[in-house]
């Protein structure tokens, strides 16, 4: 019985002792990922970036788009208080 | 030999399953390998080339009207530009793309004036909107959907330092209120010809965008507690958008030369935003009746010759510069037409001014003078003991007369009102 517990016991040793090969490849498999994920990360990182520059430019023309309607509507409300406004031929 | 069995079943078995949990642990590590790679392989392929591609006819589109903002800017007085409000209360800590993307430089030089001030820098990481958070939501909804896989709790800890390192540094870009009280105090104080009131409804009626919709925008949001000086531009997924309006410094006073000034067409210097397109000049066109009636001679000729004008069309009522502009013009037109037309206009001629020495400093300033209701600061009897009285009744009837109105019957009443105080008048004191 003795003999046994010891066959065991040093069995256990060896096994987590040693480096196993499944944690090898888990560590180079670790390491993969992690390279993808930066990878990853910084192109998303360059597409943000290019969102947020083109959300900028869209904003402008939001903004000119918008002046553009308050301008047409403050011409109509100019035409019609002096009542120069003509039907549209 | 009974203990001996299962001694040898838990030899066998924990190997077995040891190695049996180290191949699951392989396999999901590769498969987490491979969504990784075919992620980053799907954004850089597929979507980066078409955001770039966007992005180029975002350029065209904005290069096509960069010069109506500059056209619409000159002609408010004021400087546009949309910014990031750095201001969301409700943000939920997770700042991943906003903290990012805000901190573009683009962002930052196209705001300089916003740089000025950045004294909340440390307090705006807690301040986020409720877009934003969820946005957060989003994106831990897609950690639950990579942890739904075992094993993969590691993937997530590489990002997720940097994007709070990130939202740190780039508080400074995006935690700067808006100057625009501050422009409008400056505004305010500058030798601008002022108009009564103009101050007051500054922050509503500067910007060139309807209220209303903006209004409605504002109370669409779900922040419309927390009171904001700026409208409120955009609220998209994550972000806030709002436009600060920046009223132009001395720098650029001269600019109100475009002022509307009536009759003044003939001049022929434009301002420089008109000099880049003259496809646009045809668009400014001014009655030149109201200055002939309205000025007197001697005054006209005095201000025609340094003082160039445009009418400038597409005034805002909204913009700043424009009320004075508006009342100028309402007072031209005011005087031009019928009573009853008069009657109608003359709700927004409130802010006319009196007549004053103040004004000629105005005019020093612009370089112009938008046509003002003149207002006899002479008493009704010392005006009666002068000639004026006749030589202005005479003056007026023959510049009515010119311009095709009969109401030679108003002129007994209108006199004091109609009549400039000219030289003549000047000559009895």
């Amino acid at each position: 019985m003795v003999d046994h517990i010891q066959y065991f016991s040093l069995n256990i040793i060896l096994t987590h002792g040693q480096e196993s090969p499944h944690e090898h490849q888990q560590s180079l498999l670790l390491s993969r990922v992690i390279t993808n994920v930066e990878k990853l990360n910084e192109a998303v990182l360059a597409l943000n970036k290019s969102l947020q520059e083109i959300n900028l430019q869209n904003m402008n023309v939001e903004l000119v788009a918008q002046m553009f309607k308050n301008y047409q509507s403050n011409v109509l409300f100019h035409l019609e208080a002096t009542q120069d406004l003509q039907d549209p031929a | 030999m009974s203990r001996a069995n299962p001694n040898s079943t838990r030899t066998l078995t924990l190997p077995e399953e040891l190695e049996k949990l180290e191949q699951s642990i392989t396999l999901t590590l590769q498969e987490i390998d491979r969504n990784f790679s075919r992620a980053h392989r799907i954004v850089t392929t597929s979507i980066l080339p078409v955001v770039e591609q966007y992005a180029k006819h975002s350029e065209a589109v904005w290069e096509g009207s960069k010069f109506w903002k500059q056209f619409f800017e000159a002609s408010a007085n004021v400087s546009l530009s949309g910014y990031e409000d750095p201001h969301n209360e409700d943000h939920t800590g997770l700042e991943e793309d906003a903290a990012l993307s805000e901190g573009d430089p683009s962002y930052a030089t196209s705001q300089p004036t916003r740089l000025d001030d950045d004294t909340e820098n440390d307090t705006i990481q807690a301040s986020m909107r409720r877009a934003e958070s969820e946005g957060a939501d989003t994106d831990e909804d897609d950690s639950t959907l990579l942890l739904s896989s075992p094993s993969i709790g590691n993937a997530q800890s590489t990002p997720r330092p940097r994007h709070r390192a990130a939202g740190k540094e780039n508080t400074t870009m995006r935690d700067v209120p808006s100057p625009f009280r501050k422009s409008a105090a400056k505004q305010k104080t500058s030798d601008l010809p002022s108009t009564p009131g103009r101050d007051v409804d500054i922050t509503a009626s500067s910007s060139p965008f309807p209220m209303s919709a903006l209004q409605s925008r504002v109370l669409f949001s779900a922040r419309k507690g927390t009171a904001h000086q700026d409208p409120l531009l955009h609220r998209m997924l994550d972000k806030t958008y709002r436009i600060a309006a920046t009223p132009h410094t001395a720098r650029r006073e001269p600019k109100p030369s475009a002022v509307v000034t009536p009759g003044l067409t003939t001049k022929t210097t434009l301002p420089h935003w008109l000099n880049d397109s003259p496809d646009s000049s045809p668009a400014i066109a001014a009655p030149q009746l109201r200055a002939e009636i309205f000025g007197s001679p001697f005054k006209s000729n005095a201000q025609r010759t340094p003082k160039p004008t445009v009418r400038t069309p597409g005034v805002s009522v909204m913009t700043p510069g424009t009320t004075r502009r508006l009342s100028g013009r309402d007072e031209g037109t005011s005087m031009r037409m019928d009573p009853a037309e008069r009657t109608a206009t003359s709700r927004f001629t409130g802010t006319a001014k009196a007549w004053d020495s103040d004004s000629d400093e105005d005019e020093d300033g612009l370089g112009i003078s938008p046509p003002k209701t003149m207002q006899f600061h002479v008493p009704q009897s010392r005006l009666l003991q002068t000639p004026a009285r006749e030589a202005s009744k005479r003056i007026v009837e023959d510049l009515l007369f010119t311009a095709g109105g009969d109401i030679t019957d108003e002129i007994e009443d209108d006199s004091p009102s109609v009549v400039r105080r000219n030289h003549e008048l000047d000559d009895s004191f």
